[in-house]
């Protein structure tokens, strides 16, 4: 994947952030490590950072900092499961999963409320997915399946979801990212989704419903 | 797992434990641990010890000879005599060292004061960070506030980043010390803060806001986005305001 890179100095320019926060939001682990690329330049080394991630990952930063501490902030950017457990109704009411998802999917799975970190992830995801039109029912079981077991064989490794159709045959594989994938050309890929990118937007959605 | 959350092991003389949870731990003498161990209160080695496994204490303080093969997690940490961390160390509170600290990993602390020497294969990270002693890091040393005094030795660091940077040498002494041609410096790749105020400090670059460059300073790129003061004749290769 090329991503379009930013170097250190443009990047503070046009956040309007200090070298002090850059170095701190680092230390907290904000800002992952290897979001750092070092590059050899004419005075030595320069950093670079992937444009599109940090700028957003800056934007939330600075739109949580008022409310948020940033040992908080960096659970939430942390991939880690969280300890919380929600009930059904809380999860609806802050947007998570509508009513109708949340119910498919707690018949589905037998899951009884409250619902623990790994089953808001999962009900998140699904939910996501069929409203967004991108998967028919059955697919989206199908992913919370391979899913499930990914997540049996990685432990905590990262996970990322490839979802595919061919002819009108819906296909799932899980991947341990980085991974460069071949398909063939018939292949029309739906998503890519990456678990931790899912884990983010859930801990984010908490964090800020957290605040009202 | 052996031990007691309210037993104290003691070492004194020669010996060796397996590990597990103690109030205390002490060893005077030479002491052993094989495994892992959480000491809810201090852990002292007045003589020499040796930790196999991960150690977990509140206080960690250590008079003679430390030996750390796992990581080490505490709240303080004094090193007074000499002690080797192979995993990573981390210290909620305070890292101190009077005598000498050699890190294989990296450095986490509140606040890192070192008036000995501190040695660190990785990075160096703090809230704060204070010497008058003297460190390397191969990688970068990294604090809000980062206040260096220089008296006799060397110090270097791949990078240095934070908010406040002051390296300064001690007054009095730089006769002395041209006598004796004690290089006493400050060395670093690259340097960026806010505020940086610099003596005696050789670098490739230096960025920053407020940058002033004082006497014995050797730097071959200099940027600032608001103010470049000079004192006492700094060499400056090249200058750019951004």
């Amino acid at each position: 994947m090329d991503e379009q890179l930013i170097s250190k100095k443009d990047l503070l320019a046009l956040t309007a952030i200090s070298y002090g926060q850059l170095y701190r939001w680092k230390r907290k682990g904000l800002i992952p490590e290897d979001w750092f690329i070092k590059k050899s330049s004419y005075t030595g080394q320069e950093t670079f950072f992937p444009k599109g991630r940090v700028l957003a990952r800056i934007a939330k930063i600075q739109n949580m900092k008022e409310d948020v501490s940033l040992d908080d902030m960096a659970d939430v950017f942390s991939p880690k499961a969280d300890t919380q457990a929600m009930d059904g109704d809380d999860m609806v009411a802050r947007g998570i999963v509508s009513a109708a998802a949340l119910d498919i999917y707690m018949k589905d799975t037998g899951s009884t409320v409250p619902l623990g970190f790994a089953d808001m992830v999962h009900a998140y995801l699904f939910g996501k997915m069929l409203e967004s039109g991108d998967l028919a029912l059955p697919e989206a079981r199908q992913m919370l399946d391979v899913l499930r077991t990914a997540e049996i064989k990685n432990g905590d490794a990262p996970i990322a979801l490839m979802l595919a159709r061919k002819l009108g045959v819906f296909v799932c594989v899980a991947l341990s990212p980085p991974a460069d994938i071949c398909h063939d050309r018939d292949m029309r890929l739906i998503a890519n989704v990456s678990m931790p990118a899912v884990i983010e937007e859930l801990k984010c959605k908490l964090a800020e419903g957290g605040k009202s | 797992m052996s031990g007691n959350e309210n037993m104290e092991l003691k070492i004194n003389g020669h010996g060796s434990a397996a590990g597990g949870t103690y109030k205390q731990v002490r060893i005077n003498g030479h002491g052993k641990i094989e495994g892992d161990i959480v000491c809810r209160d201090t852990f002292v080695i007045n003589g020499s010890g040796d930790a196999k496994g991960a150690v977990q204490a509140d206080k960690l303080s250590i008079n003679g000879v430390g030996n750390f093969e796992g990581d080490v997690e505490a709240d303080t940490l004094k090193v007074v005599g000499t002690s080797t961390f192979k995993g990573d160390v981390k210290s909620d509170t305070l890292f101190s060292v009077s005598g000498t600290a050699d890190l294989k990993a990296g450095l986490r602390a509140g606040k890192a004061k070192v008036s000995g020497s501190l040695w660190a294969a990785g990075d160096i990270s703090a809230e704060s960070f204070e010497s008058s002693g003297s460190f390397q890091t191969k990688g970068l040393l990294s604090a809000d506030i980062i206040d260096v005094r220089l008296h006799w030795s060397k110090s270097r660091a791949a990078e240095i980043g934070g908010e406040t940077i002051t390296v300064k040498s001690v007054a009095g002494l730089s006769a002395l010390r041209s006598l004796f041609s004690v290089d006493t410096r400050l060395e670093a790749d690259v340097i960026e803060g806010n505020d940086i105020t610099l003596e005696h400090t050789r670098a490739k670059v230096v960025r920053g806001r407020n940058i002033t460059l004082g006497t014995g300073c050797d730097i071959d790129v200099v940027e600032y986005s608001g103010e470049l003061k000079r004192t006492g004749g700094p060499r400056v290769g090249q200058e750019k305001k951004v």
